[in-house]
């Protein structure tokens, strides 16, 4: 079980890693009033969600809850592509660091486009950096084969240039290949194109 | 086969995880000393996927992110534990990367001792209860982080337990019995011993927040 807000937002790694390793799971919403609850309920160790419990364990931690998923359905690779895994969160979470205070609560939008001018394009290129070193970046994004490390980039390109749109497929051609070959995964493909997917956000940026 | 690689300023500061999971796996490894002044041409020979340090080189692999070599190195050496072990490892280092990232900005480059003041009386003390509770939730907190064994878990709040209570001086270690139990009997684990003692190891900087 997961237990989040109503969208996809932190939680979204972890629902991809159960996805990609065809695990049936219960999503429980929270809203506002209702993590207040939680929250006294000593069930969130560090006071957030999201949360995940099964037979064997209850976790807190976005990353914690992704990265178990992913070692427990022997997804995490060997251990270049779990490093490789790894790095590519680590990254992403540094840069979303800077990015989401200024959307949240309220946006700073002359910082946002800021981010999106100098830093976006950078960040971009370290990632696709990262994918070119393994086969020129055509194949996966570590090793032969599809890994945790997939799913990763996976989720920070769909970020990058769908949500943020802080790049574009013609700036960063080899993470929206990776993007598209990786959105084809069998079991991948049946998530994202159902219904108990959230929808994703798309950041607008008003015009100055 | 060369003897791993450390690339990072002569300090502990966040390549101090990955020291201890060498130190607790007996391997060896050399230390490369970066400064400001060389750090630009680090940057430019490419070797820095993300432009920073630490930097870990092995005949296998060159990594950056300072958690990504940490968990690296804990995975080849047998460290992570079981499932549960290495679950609880990540937690304690999410959670301690969140603490850091509420401390850092206000440390450097200059400190803001009024935000630093806030952070130990309000911030901390949440952040160490909660490390707290994580461990209570093992066997009462008087053994393993996790498990019943040594494992990368004990490494990382071992680490914690010494910014927090010793070198960050943000909470004292009275109020923290289980915490500074389970630091003192990880301090004596035979291969930690030694690199703690060693004068291979960086001195700790310590945090001294001057009265209002």
């Amino acid at each position: 079980k997961i237990t989040y807000f109503a969208t996809r937002g932190r939680a979204e790694l972890a629902r991809l890693v159960l996805a990609a390793a065809g695990e049936e799971w219960v999503e429980e919403t929270v809203d506002a009033e209702s993590l207040v609850e939680l929250k006294e309920s000593g069930k969130l160790a560090f006071g957030q969600v999201p949360l995940y419990e099964d037979d064997d364990i209850s976790l807190v931690q976005s990353m914690t809850i992704a990265r178990y998923l992913a070692r427990k359905h022997g997804l995490y690779g060997d251990l270049v592509q779990g490093a490789i895994a790894d790095m590519l969160i680590d990254g992403y979470t540094d840069f979303m660091n800077k990015v989401i205070p200024n959307i949240y609560p309220a946006p700073n939008w002359a910082e946002v486009r800021r981010l999106k001018a100098e830093v976006g394009p950078v960040v971009a290129k370290q990632f696709e950096s990262i994918l070119a070193q393994n086969n020129g970046g055509e194949g996966y994004a570590a090793g032969d084969y599809f890994s945790f490390a997939d799913i990763v980039l996976f989720s920070a390109t769909e970020s990058l240039i769908v949500g943020l749109g802080f790049t574009t497929p013609e700036d960063s051609p080899l993470l929206h290949a990776h993007y598209q070959r990786t959105a084809e995964q069998e079991n991948l493909a049946a998530y994202l194109t159902s219904t108990k997917r959230y929808p994703g956000r798309r950041l607008d940026i008003p015009v100055e | 086969m060369a003897p791993p690689k450390i690339t990072y300023f002569p300090a502990r500061g966040r390549a101090e995880l990955a020291r201890l999971v060498l130190a607790a796996a007996g391997v060896e490894w050399v230390e490369e000393a970066v400064s400001a002044e060389t750090l630009p041409a680090l940057k430019e020979s490419g070797k820095l996927a993300f432009g920073q340090v630490p930097l870990y080189e092995d005949d296998d692999v060159s990594l950056v992110q300072s958690m990504t070599i940490a968990r690296y190195l804990a995975r080849k050496h047998d460290l992570y534990g079981d499932l549960q072990q290495g679950a609880i490892a990540d937690m304690l280092i999410d959670g301690y990367g969140d603490l850091l990232n509420k401390l850092i900005p206000n440390i450097f480059p200059a400190p803001n001792w009024p935000a630093l003041r806030k952070l130990k009386e309000e911030v901390a003390p949440v952040f160490a209860k909660q490390f707290e509770a994580v461990l209570a939730q093992n066997n009462g907190g008087n053994e393993y982080a996790a498990g019943s064994s040594f494992s990368f878990a004990d490494l990382v709040l071992f680490s914690i337990t010494e910014s927090l209570l010793f070198d960050l001086g943000l909470v004292s270690a009275a109020d923290y019995p289980l915490l500074e139990a389970h630091y003192k009997s990880t301090k004596a684990h035979e291969n930690l011993t030694k690199y703690l003692e060693s004068d291979k190891r960086f001195p700790p900087r310590k945090l001294e927040i001057p009265p209002e």
